[in-house]
């Protein structure tokens, strides 16, 4: 698969603080990412940078195998911000007919549909628009723009539930007859597991993991058992956190679990379920410290 | 909708309010002149054209779209060169608008309203060189006046756009108090603004137009969003 966009040793300080450091990421061709992290983990920062908006202190960047300059915006992108800031005196359409004048490829068949789905009235003015409604607005934008690279951050952010999976599907449904490059920064980390199939994590600035969703499904566990037998399992795994109830032991672990590897669960007595990615990344989070 | 059509409209947008707010407020004067009128027969007072006063409008432009303008139409999935020479057209538009205006309403003040006001374009002879030389000097100028502007506005986070502002700032006080430097800028300001040559007049403003385009452009490629 080509890659869309790489970065190379992406670094930003403001002042003595690092919001990233030294981050090495790069994206596939008609993939779509989740990019998780905590509050303050470089999420923003790093979309920001890929978008334009900010200036890296080092480290390059490369769209299509073409070095962007100081500030440039990779060809056909679409960044849905958290807080995308907008004529407040302009009606929906109005927004939606200047996003489109800057995006080549978009659908207007399918941003009408979306202002229907999302029951929307095309006339009303940004202005008088909840914080959710915001966000819906946002993004239409993302969905109709079918940029090659869609970045959307916190997308979610201020929508109840009904819509977020609104979202999610029409998202999913356009990405299966127009497949792009979608990121996804999300807090909302369940949300995005049947969505992502490949995930990248950030914690202060840095790269904790990447990896598919498939993987990650298939070798993030958590197992129970008595202390010993835990112990004994547990030996030459990644164990991403462990916790100890009477005489028993509760651990994450982070590998694929061969069918060996379950007969000797079974008769160590270890139960073996599968972690949800919030606990996965709540524990490879408090791990990595 | 083409390139100009949203830049136009979306700048209208962010400014619809002020630009309602000048008009509101030249109308409010020519009422207060109208009711002062009748109780004052015989006024030969002369106030400033309206035409003139509609230049707060660019004024209001210059200044306040580079600050606004900028962070909205780049989240819509502007560039930096879209937005900036997005910017550059709606200047243009709007001067060539006001300079046009300015160059019919004194007339039909004077021919038809019979009113006697100061206008600008007399005091620095434009009107001279007709409507056409008149409109043209006045596009260049009021486009220099703005780029100068915008440029100013738009390195406001930058340490050499802090430095332009003290440069500005300080270079009429101190050129008008020092007696050797008086004589230059007086006669920099007769060649910007009282050319007796209409080419020399347009050339002079032109070359200031692109040096703060330039300026702007440098600004504009810094500046986060």
């Amino acid at each position: 698969m080509s890659i869309v966009l790489s970065c190379d040793n992406l670094t930003k300080r403001y002042g003595r603080t690092y919001a990233l450091r030294d981050l090495d990421i790069q994206l596939e061709e008609n993939v779509i990412y989740g990019l998780l992290g905590r509050n303050g983990a470089g999420k923003t920062t790093l979309l920001n940078l890929i978008a334009g908006g900010l200036f890296a202190n080092d480290g390059t960047i490369v769209a299509r195998g073409k070095k962007l300059g100081k500030g440039a915006l990779p060809e056909d992108c679409c960044f849905v911000r958290e807080n995308n800031k907008l004529f407040g005196g302009a009606r929906l359409m109005e927004i939606l007919q200047f996003a489109a004048h800057f995006h080549p490829h978009w659908d207007w068949t399918f941003a009408h549909k979306l202002l229907h789905t999302f029951r929307l009235d095309p006339s009303q003015k940004i202005k008088q628009l909840s914080r959710g409604t915001e966000s819906l607005v946002g993004n239409i934008i993302g969905l109709s723009s079918r940029a090659s690279l869609t970045l959307f951050d916190e997308p979610v952010l201020g929508l109840d539930v009904l819509m977020r999976e609104k979202f999610y599907k029409e998202l999913l449904e356009d990405y299966a007859e127009h497949p792009r490059t979608i990121v996804v920064s999300t807090h909302l980390i369940d949300e995005i597991a049947p969505i992502a199939e490949r995930v990248y994590i950030l914690d202060e600035g840095s790269l904790l993991l990447h990896d598919d969703m498939n993987q990650i499904r298939t070798a993030a566990y958590l197992i129970r058992g008595n202390s010993e037998a835990m112990a004994s399992f547990t030996k030459g795994k990644r164990v991403l956190h462990t916790e100890s109830y009477g005489h028993g032991k509760l651990a994450a672990i982070y590998d694929k679990l061969a069918d060996e590897d379950r007969l000797q669960a079974r008769k160590l007595d270890i139960a073996i379920e599968s972690l949800s990615l919030q606990k996965f990344f709540s524990y490879l989070i408090e791990g990595g410290r | 909708m083409g390139s100009l059509a949203v830049h136009l409209k979306a700048t209208y947008l962010q400014l619809r309010l002020s630009i309602g707010i000048v008009i509101l407020f030249i109308l409010l004067g020519r009422f207060a002149e109208f009711i002062v009128g009748l109780f004052t027969a015989g006024s030969d007072n002369s106030a400033l054209s309206d035409g003139n006063l509609l230049l707060l409008i660019l004024l209001l432009f210059a200044t306040v779209l580079p600050l606004g303008y900028y962070k909205r139409i780049m989240h819509l999935g502007a560039g930096r060169n879209q937005y900036f020479w997005g910017l550059q057209l709606v200047y243009a538009v709007w001067a060539m608008a006001i300079a046009l205006f300015n160059c019919l309403w004194p007339m039909l003040e004077e021919k038809v309203l019979h009113r006697n006001t100061v206008d600008l374009i007399e005091a620095f002879h434009w009107n001279e060189f007709g409507i056409a030389g008149s409109f043209l000097y006045q596009t260049v100028f009021y486009l220099m006046a703005m780029a100068l502007l915008s440029m100013l506005v738009s390195g406001f986070d930058h340490l050499v756009g802090w430095l332009l502002w003290v440069l500005f700032i300080t270079a009429i006080p101190a050129g008008t108090a020092i007696p050797a430097l008086r004589t230059h800028v007086a006669s920099f300001f007769e060649a910007l603004l009282f050319n007796a040559s209409l080419l020399e007049g347009v050339g002079f403003n032109l070359v200031l137009l692109f040096a703060f385009v330039a300026g702007g452009w440098y600004f504009t490629r810094r500046r986060t969003h």
